[in-house]
């Protein structure tokens, strides 16, 4: 099969870049080996910077986060909740960097404002009393699901194909360019091999991995980073602790809970996500100095992403992206580092290139086109007031005369679960629970994930026990090492799970 | 709120009375309304049938992990967003136009700066006069002479119920004054009587709580099965509704008990003018059950208890009227 | 008379309730919150060793009769269920499983998912069918509200007359006095029926109301919606109790304490983090493997207090001991036994 674009990776970077290039009329397939989201855009802090983080140290990524946050405000704004953001200092923090931080801000173009202790304890009556200094900047919470979704949707529209749950598996490279590119399609759709004008491999972590197929040598840093969802709304805005970046510093108000972050290790593998119990006691620590209700919370599940940061790696690392060219392979195009803020501006920048290398001249749409509605959060239910915050402008298409709730956590509809397996590209329960949320919530799909089995046995014939086992055992490890209620939550789930219905898993 | 503990039991749907029954299949249930709606940004948006629930607080007693379900429904009903149901708006109309939900028809105003006052509630004064002034009859006969004042207004808790809380609040500035002349405060609804000890912090006291250990008696034929208010065994406390029965059982009435007395009527929470029809349904529920067991009547203590079962042709005393003093 | 306060409505809570009356105790139980037993299968899993013939007689009733030995179920998701112990219509033995089953259900209701089911009980090995009811009820609403009078059941008889399967699986639909309809509906079928076995629904809340009624005639006085707050301890004895009910709270004297309140799953034991704490702060609690079965060290059913003494006046009963190795979801019978053993404590003091 011919195409102009093969992309490699279905994150934010690949759909970014399908996007574009399919608005630009390039004639592109992405392919993402497992769902969409598998790697970094699956597992971050869903923060939608400000800038400010990096004002210091990075002005660059700072002011490209500023002005890329405004641009997605502006044509993805059902994705985003509008938060806010505060960074706020403790007596223990160094009482000047408030001062070198502001100074920064001002001259990389983040917006910002010193709030008194008064002002700031009004808007947020969560924050720890002890607080000493706060600045309120623009961070938003941002559903990187949803926003790669819809980038795709955009993409399909223009006439791009795309596919997830389908591997390159190698490469052929003669006459200094990737002439051939083998793939295994878990569906059994694609069946021939693709033959590419030029490569993009938008792989993040499997950056490397996929650059080795074509016999190129990129050396990465992959930085693990733990980040722990906690019950619940803990407080309206973002809240960043003002002092020089480290472990803990960030607490992310996102649909039904609070994402606390993160932390910085090496990893070894791009599914070396594992998170330490040491990590999950220190975000509790540092987090709940800010927020100090965040000590009695229920902490539902961990999770790790691996950042696919070049060279040295480390939080020291340019969170600034680059696109990067072997010699010896001339149609192949590697893009790595940036973050999920900036990665609409990633993608211009490699459809810039793509377009050069294919002689099409048109020009970047990404940033006028909107890429769905905004979110009003109104409806006649729970349920119906969240359809466009997952599904943008494909909210239209879900059957809401059916009222019946299939996620009682997340309020998912059984219509939004239908909706998405009909759209055909979802193949696990762990699919399904992406695009909709169901199984996100407190009781990690306890409650509703045998519903949604019974819907994907009305659609299509499949075999039930190994979808539900994966299913299961996926969301256990997230919360193997749970305390308190879910712990008590874990008890209940294993009576009934293994008790009852007799269902071993890996414990 | 302690909604963060919940493990998906399900306790609380089972132990609904409104999702027990056909009528309420459209009641969100206790579960999406008190537990996983205040979680959501749009909790505002839950809908109307978010209402359709009497407070009855069978979820809270149900649920292992102690969680206050029906504390946090009554916060939901005032973030509520979208238009009133009529009768709510008719409840708040009456309000703003004389101070109780209903109509007054009592008149037998009793302003003699007695130290105790009886406060019958606005169903007292408006639909069941006749319990008002058998409760009355019956303290005069105690020897505790007491005011029934037409200054005191509706207590509030019906507005609460329905998420009004600035006009609830602007009762209890009202009502304050009229309370601080006098030393006791006596009444017949346990709706009122939760409200003017939580809310207004008045040690009021509820009849049975009056009538406990008095020598009484009851010239009551037949059999009587007994229906617990809700707001008196799960708001107020339990011992007092196991006074309730000891009362009756005590002054001679031959009391039939049943696993199903202290379900909900389906009176409550705002359910008799938002959701009559829903109310109705939970009242021949409990017909059903008064009928299979073949009893003469119902004794109660909750003139909402008294209204709403008595619509379905039962006869249904409260209290002050199947008692009197022993002579 | 002595007097014996028991804490917990469980199990534990309404078999000690029971033996104790029988005996001559004045008992009075307190308790709040749906018990494990009423979100268990209402089944019970392994044979009691000491005390069969009490239990048997203990779980007798008119409506629901039990039948036991080796038994064979289909679980809600059509996985297999042994037990040793269950409602008539629950399970099978060996030479009764069903040739073919139609399993039933309304479209989407948790109660029962059809497809699900069909699947894996076509996996091993009984030949099933989904057959879908008519009516689309909203997930929380529990199944037992649509299936409350004879008209809904004369309904059902006629839509199952469209299958030719041998047995029909239903949904766990009937409440404890309600159970005979089952009976009633395989006459009017002519075909067996049987209910899925399913916790977290109806058939746990049969047992729990069996066995509350039980303790209740045997002249238990029920405290319900009430909780413990706080013990009274006098050198190696319980004396007293604070108990809450609503916003008042009463103390009482006690001759003897039967503490049966269930796991942290209940709340009947407190879960810091990881680690397990008693409640009333006045007993041993200890890991043991598993460190969340159960908590309450004790001996001879006796409780440990946290200083080490035995206590003769009180025993505990059920989920809230620790258990070195119990399979998940055995907790009933165990909870049976322990209470035996701990009234036996009682007695012997």
């Amino acid at each position: 099969m011919r195409k102009d674009v093969l992309i490699i990776g279905g994150g934010a970077t690949g759909a970014g870049i399908a996007r574009d290039l399919a608005l630009r009329g390039a004639d592109c397939l992405l392919l993402e080996m497992g769902d969409y989201c598998h790697g970094a855009s699956g597992g971050n802090h869903g923060l939608l910077h400000s800038g400010a983080r990096y004002a210091v140290k990075d002005p660059l990524s700072a002011s490209e986060c500023a002005a890329e946050n405004a641009i997605l405000r502006r044509i993805a704004p059902f994705c985003i909740e509008d938060t806010g953001g505060l960074f706020v200092s403790l007596p223990e923090d160094d009482a000047g960097f408030a001062d070198v931080l502001v100074r920064s801000c001002r001259s990389s173009g983040v917006a910002v404002k010193e709030l008194t202790s008064q002002e700031a304890l009004d808007s947020e009556p969560g924050l720890s009393p002890r607080l000493s200094r706060c600045l309120r900047v623009n961070d938003g919470s941002i559903d990187p699901f949803s926003l790669v979704q819809a980038n795709l949707e955009d993409a399909r529209s223009a006439g791009a194909t795309v596919l997830n749950h389908c591997s390159v598996t190698g490469m052929t490279v003669e006459g200094g360019r990737v002439s051939r590119v083998e793939v295994r399609d878990r569906r059994g759709v694609l069946s021939s091999a693709i033959v590419p004008e030029v490569v993009v491999n938008a792989a993040g972590s499997w950056v490397s991995v996929v650059a080795e197929m074509a016999g190129c040598h990129i050396p990465m840093g992959l930085d693990q980073g733990s980040m722990l969802v906690m019950d619940g709304r803990q407080c309206s805005q973002v809240i960043n602790r003002m002092r020089p970046p480290s472990n803990g510093d960030i607490a992310v108000p996102n649909h039904t809970s609070t994402i606390l972050g993160t932390t910085s290790r090496p990893a070894g593998s791009p599914e070396d996500t594992t998170v330490a119990i040491e990590d999950i006691e220190l975000l509790v620590r540092e987090t709940s100095a800010m927020l100090p209700s965040l000590r009695n919370c229920r902490a539902i599940r961990t999770y790790g992403g691996v950042r696919p940061l070049l060279g040295g790696g480390g939080r020291e690392a340019s969170r600034s992206f680059a696109i990067l060219t072997d010699e010896g392979v001339d149609n192949l195009l590697s893009v790595a580092g940036g973050k999920l803020t900036t990665y609409r501006l990633m993608a211009e920048k490699v459809a810039d290139r793509v377009c050069g290398m294919l002689g099409n001249d048109r020009r970047c749409r990404t940033h006028l086109e909107p890429l769905g509605p905004s979110a009003d959060g109104k409806g006649s239910s729970i349920p119906q007031a969240r359809l466009r915050r997952k599904y943008g402008r494909m909210a239209s298409s879900i059957d809401t005369s059916d009222a019946r709730v299939i996620c009682s956590c997340e309020q998912v509809l059984r219509s939004e679960v239908k909706a998405v397996l009909k759209a055909g590209d979802a193949l696990t329960l762990a699919d399904v629970m992406r695009r909709t949320r169901a199984g996100m919530g407190y009781c990690q799909g306890f409650d509703c994930s045998l519903s949604v089995l019974e819907v994907m046995l009305e659609e299509r014939s499949v075999d039930p026990l190994p979808l539900l086992m994966e299913f299961l055992e996926e969301r256990e490890r997230g919360f193997s090492q749970a305390g308190g209620d879910q712990l008590r939550q874990g008890l209940l789930r294993q009576q009934v799970l293994k008790g009852v219905y007799g269902l071993e898993g890996k414990e | 709120m302690n909604e963060g503990r919940c493990v998906k039991c399900g306790s609380c749907l089972r132990a609904c009375p409104v999702l027990n029954d056909p009528s309420g299949a459209q009641f969100p249930g206790p579960r999406t309304t008190g537990v996983d709606a205040p979680r959501f940004l749009e909790k505002g948006s839950v809908g109307q049938n978010a209402l359709r629930c009497t407070m009855c607080h069978a979820c809270e007693w149900a649920c292992p992990s102690s969680i206050s379900i029906t504390r946090s429904m009554l916060e939901l009903r005032s973030e509520l967003t979208g238009e009133r149901l009529p009768g709510h708006r008719r409840m708040l109309e009456n309000i703003a136009a004389f101070g109780r939900t209903v109509s007054t028809e009592f008149s037998g105003w009793r302003e003699s700066g007695e130290r105790t006052l009886y406060f019958p509630g606005c169903i007292g004064l408006g639909r069941l006069t006749g319990l008002t002034e058998s409760v009355s009859s019956l303290l005069t006969s105690l020897g505790i002479a007491h005011d029934i004042s037409r200054d005191a207004l509706c207590c509030g808790s019906p507005l609460l119920k329905i998420g009004a809380r600035g006009e609830a609040e602007d009762l209890r500035r009202r009502n304050a004054e009229v309370f601080s002349r006098y030393d006791r405060v006596i009444t017949s609804c346990p709706g009122c009587t939760y409200q003017l000890r939580e809310v207004y912090g008045i040690e009021a006291e509820h009849i049975i709580e009056v009538l406990r250990g008095s020598d009484l008696r009851a010239n009551l034929e037949g059999r009587w099965a007994l229906q617990m208010p809700c707001h008196l065994k799960r708001g107020l406390s339990p011992w007092t509704a196991d006074d309730l029965a000891a009362i009756l059982g005590k002054a001679g009435v031959d009391v039939v008990r049943m696993p199903g007395e202290d379900t909900c009527c389906g009176g409550g929470g705002g359910m008799l003018s938002g959701f009559p029809g829903t109310a109705s349904s939970l009242a021949r529920n409990k017909m059903e059950m008064y009928r299979k067991a073949e009893v003469d009547g119902v004794i109660t203590a909750c003139p909402f208890c008294s209204l709403n079962l008595g619509r379905e042709g039962i006869r249904v005393l409260d209290i002050g009227e199947a008692i009197a003093l022993k002579d | 008379m002595s007097h014996v306060l028991v804490i917990g409505n469980g199990a534990a809570g309404t078999f000690s309730s029971w033996l104790l009356a029988r005996k001559g105790w004045k008992v009075t139980m307190v308790g709040r919150g749906t018990p494990g037993a009423a979100l268990s299968t209402g089944c019970l899993r392994s044979v009691p060793s000491a005390c069969r013939g009490e239990i048997s007689e203990f779980l007798d009733n008119e409506h629901m009769p039990w039948a036991t030995g080796e038994r064979e179920g289909a679980s809600r998701i059509g996985t297999s269920f042994r037990c040793w112990m269950s409602p008539s219509h629950t399970t099978w033995t060996d030479d009764e499983k069903p040739k073919s089953i139609a399993v039933a259900g309304l479209e989407g209701h948790p109660s029962l998912q059809i497809r699900v089911a069909s699947a894996l009980l076509n996996e091993r090995g009984v030949r099933a069918e989904p057959f879908m009811l008519p009516g689309s009820v909203p997930s929380d609403v529990p199944l037992t509200s649509w299936f409350r009078n004879d008209e809904a059941w004369e309904e059902l008889a006629e839509d199952l007359q469209r299958s030719s399967a041998e047995a029909i699986l239903l949904p766990a639909i009937v409440h404890l006095h309600e159970y005979p309809r089952l009976d009633r509906l395989e006459r009017r079928c002519g075909r067996r029926v049987l209910e899925a076995v399913s916790p977290l629904g109806a058939p746990g809340q049969r047992l729990a109301d069996l066995m509350l009624s039980k303790a209740r005639s045997a002249g238990t006085v029920v405290w319900d919606g009430r909780k413990v707050s706080a013990l009274e301890v006098q050198a190696d004895e319980v004396r007293g109790a604070t108990i809450i009910g609503g916003s008042e709270a009463r103390h009482v004297a006690t001759d003897a304490v039967v503490i049966a309140t269930g796991g942290p799953l209940v709340d009947g034991l407190v879960l810091d983090g990881r680690k397990i704490m008693d409640p009333f702060g006045r007993f041993q609690t200890v890991r043991r493997g598993d460190a969340l079965r159960g908590g309450y060290h004790c001996t001879n059913g006796k409780l440990i207090s946290t200083d080490g003494r035995v206590m003769t006046n009180t025993v505990g009963a059920g989920d809230c001991l620790s258990a070195e190795r119990r399979e998940y979801g055995s907790g009933l019978t165990e909870a049976l036994e322990s209470a035996y053993r701990a009234v036996r404590a009682l007695e012997d003091a």
